[in-house]
């Protein structure tokens, strides 16, 4: 069976575009993998993060629907740009989306979000006196 | 691995419950409005009595026009909804397997995540988990 038959056309082309937005606006690539997770979610999605191309740069959002389970995977670079309470926030939009049982819309604003703060990175050198 | 993934009609089901709501509401008042008809009113002093209607034409002028009105009002307000009834919903599994979205466009060209090596320190990543 082919693959992306889960999602509508329509549902596939509007995160397409969200992850092509965020991407734009933080200067890195986003991917959205939508799979049932074989063992430890994070450490599956972890290991399909490290398989993207520039992985460093990459932002891999996991979503495991039959689990319900939602993972954000920054990259060395990317981290850099979305720190980890960033993607936090997101990751709380995105599964308020997948509780009202919209799960292509619950992505395309959490990518909006981390596109956003992406563009916006923290101010590092504020964090020491 | 064997994937299963399940498509929810709910928005359909609602929406033909509407229709059949309102296809039921007005055959009721067709058919409560047809003794009256049948009975007729009386013509004003001067005027030729009109034709009378036959009972399809009857029929047609208040049972079939205002039906197939209806259906085309409810048709073009249910229609999308109906179409995008087929959406993916959360907690099923996905019967098609992995899907990658994003990478402009195309199909990335990946391992199998189940198997790819973590080629960077797990110090180096980031990210969050959420649960719904």
């Amino acid at each position: 069976m082919a693959a992306g038959e889960g999602l509508s056309a329509r549902e596939r082309a509007d995160i397409e575009r969200a992850a092509q937005r965020a991407g734009d606006l933080a200067g890195l690539t986003f991917s959205v993998l939508f799979a049932d997770a074989e063992g430890d979610v994070r450490a599956y999605s972890e290991r399909a993060h490290a398989s993207l191309s520039h992985p460093a740069s990459s932002v891999l959002v996991f979503v495991d629907p039959a689990a319900r389970r939602l993972e954000i995977v920054t990259g060395s670079d990317a981290l850099r740009r979305i720190d980890n309470r960033a993607a936090k926030l997101a990751a709380l939009a995105m599964t308020s989306g997948f509780s009202n049982g919209d799960l292509a819309g619950g992505v395309v604003d959490g990518l909006q979000m981390l596109g956003e703060y992406g563009n916006h990175p923290p101010v590092m050198h504020t964090d020491t006196p | 691995m064997v994937y299963g993934w399940a498509v929810i009609s709910r928005t359909a089901t609602r929406s033909l419950a509407v229709v059949a709501v309102v296809v039921a509401w007005t055959v009721s008042w067709a058919v409560a409005a047809l003794p009256a008809l049948a009975r007729g009113t009386v013509p004003p002093e001067g005027s030729e009595p009109p034709e009378s209607l036959t009972l399809v034409e009857t029929l047609g002028l208040f049972v079939a026009a205002p039906l197939a009105l209806f259906a085309l009002i409810a048709l073009a307000v249910l229609g999308p909804s109906i179409g995008r009834s087929t959406r993916h919903r959360t907690g099923a599994s996905l019967e098609a397997g992995p899907v990658w979205v994003g990478h402009g466009g195309t199909e990335p060209v990946l391992g199998d995540p189940g198997t790819a090596e973590l080629t960077s320190d797990p110090g180096e990543r980031g990210g969050a988990s959420g649960r719904w």
